[in-house]
């Protein structure tokens, strides 16, 4: 018999290329998290820290900024996952009565430059970077589909849109469809701002039992499911069978009990427009290949069926490796507590955050590491 | 746990997707040709396309095995490796 574990309280710093260094940037947002689940700060038992490129033990630096490092403290590596990883940990020890309430941060200052690969890998040793791989995707997706270079940016279009009511975005601007792919050619068909930019930034999540949920001051969000899967060895990336993404998401469906037609807003791992039209398709929305007609019919819109990026994403938003999934979780939070202020989804209900890392991996099926969590109130 | 064996491939294959890479990773300047080849025994492989003007590289396009220079190590070693061109004779 496992426990019901909810979300007691969010923080974020705002996204963008930052001054503050990751410990100060981590210790703002966790002292936010841990402000808005209004708990005392000793009710935390044990806290993760989620960061490809900060360093050793980055998450008792940050910790020992607020004076909170009297606790087991975890630092936790999985790409893109990283800090989503860190809360399906905490979850479990939750859910199974180890902990009462855990801290999850994730936080990131990064590089200006394209993301650094590990050269070990021979196709990466090549020349295949992460906007090649989302590139090769789309060559031959494009091919496959009929869909043209200009429907693809329509995602871009529609997340510089929603980041402009995010006052935590990086890129607050509307871009056109012309701008956009005027913009400098990265790895054709994609130019820079068909790309999520580099950012820095940090988020954190509380999350607890229903009783600690109950001493709280923020509404209570329950987690409903929580996912981690690994690629597996293909040999070939291929479309048609179901990838990393599609088995997390639909093992997660099963968890919490429910269905994409049930799923009011998705925060996803948009890090190209390429990316979150497959995501339409992998997450259960539409089938495979009518991705793009999905978003063109409106229906990934904040007031469409279901919103995808509302908060801008990654493609406006920002990508600060780590921590990305703390906030896509927070987000999620603050939707479905109606506080998501100018880009508010009408009445959100149930939520799913998509994380997915280490894609460039040769000879796995699309995603090394994913996480998929559904919040709901 | 599935059985894993070592095979050798072919040296021919099929272009199964590509992209020209303007902003390539250090020691490999842009713009390159790169390229997923599909091989008869049913895997693929990323690899650089070389020997081809990138307004003609086509998915579908036979290619063949080469070796060439594929980057520049910071000490500026030049390092060799596997790549593929544009098929000049067909598949034995």
């Amino acid at each position: 018999m496992t426990r019901d574990v909810y979300i007691l309280g969010a923080g974020m710093t705002p996204f963008g290329r930052l001054s503050e260094n990751a410990t100060s940037l981590g210790a703002a947002a966790a002292g936010e998290a841990i402000a808005d689940a209004g708990i005392p700060a000793d009710r935390i038992e044990i806290a993760y820290c989620g960061h490809s490129f900060q360093g050793m033990t980055t998450g008792q630096r940050v910790l020992s900024e607020i004076a909170l490092n009297q606790i087991p403290i975890v630092n936790v590596e999985n790409a893109c996952a990283s800090s989503t990883t860190g809360l399906w940990e905490a979850t479990r020890a939750i859910a199974h009565g180890m902990n009462d309430v855990a801290l999850i941060i994730g936080v990131e200052k990064m590089r200006r430059s394209l993301l650094p690969l590990d050269d070990e890998d021979l196709e990466v040793a090549v020349g295949k970077t992460i906007p090649a791989l989302s590139a090769l995707i789309a060559t031959r997706y494009m091919h496959d589909h009929d869909v043209t270079v200009e429907q693809l940016a329509l995602v871009s279009v529609k997340n510089h849109r929603n980041a402009v009511r995010n006052p935590r975005a990086h890129h607050r601007e509307e871009l056109t469809v012309e701008e956009i792919l005027a913009s400098r050619m990265i790895s054709t068909p994609l130019t820079l701002y068909q790309i999520c930019p580099t950012s820095d930034g940090a988020a954190a999540i509380v999350l607890g039992t229903e009783e600690a949920a109950r001493n709280g001051s923020a509404p209570k969000i329950k987690i409903s499911a929580c996912v981690l899967e690994t690629g597996r060895y293909l040999g070939i990336q291929d479309q048609e069978i179901p990838n990393t993404s599609a088995r997390a998401t639909k093992l997660a469906y099963e968890a919490a009990g429910i269905g994409p037609e049930d799923v009011d807003l998705v925060e996803c791992l948009d890090y190209t427009t390429m990316a979150e039209v497959l995501l339409y398709e992998d997450l259960g929305f539409c089938p495979r290949g009518e991705g793009t007609r999905f978003l063109i019919e409106g229906k990934t819109e904040i007031d469409g069926q279901v919103a995808f990026s509302a908060s801008g994403g990654l493609l406006a938003k920002g990508h600060p490796l780590g921590a990305t999934g703390m906030a896509q979780v927070a987000e999620a939070v603050w939707q479905l507590r109606g506080e998501a202020g100018a880009r508010q989804v009408p009445d959100a209900k149930v939520a799913l955050t998509h994380a997915a890392g280490g894609g460039y991996i040769t000879q796995i099926d699309d995603e090394a590491a994913v996480t998929v969590t559904i919040l709901t109130r | 746990m599935d059985t894993v064996e070592q095979v050798s491939l072919s040296r021919h294959g099929t272009l199964h997707t590509f992209t020209v890479v303007h902003r390539g990773p250090p020691g490999i300047k842009g713009p390159y040709i790169l390229g997923s080849v599909e091989l008869p025994e049913g895997m693929r492989i990323v690899s650089q396309i070389v020997d081809c003007l990138p307004n003609n590289v086509r998915i579908g396009m036979e290619l063949e095995l080469t070796i060439g220079p594929v980057r520049k190590n910071p000490d500026g070693t030049v390092i060799r490796g596997y790549q593929y061109r544009p098929a000049t004779e067909k598949p034995s």
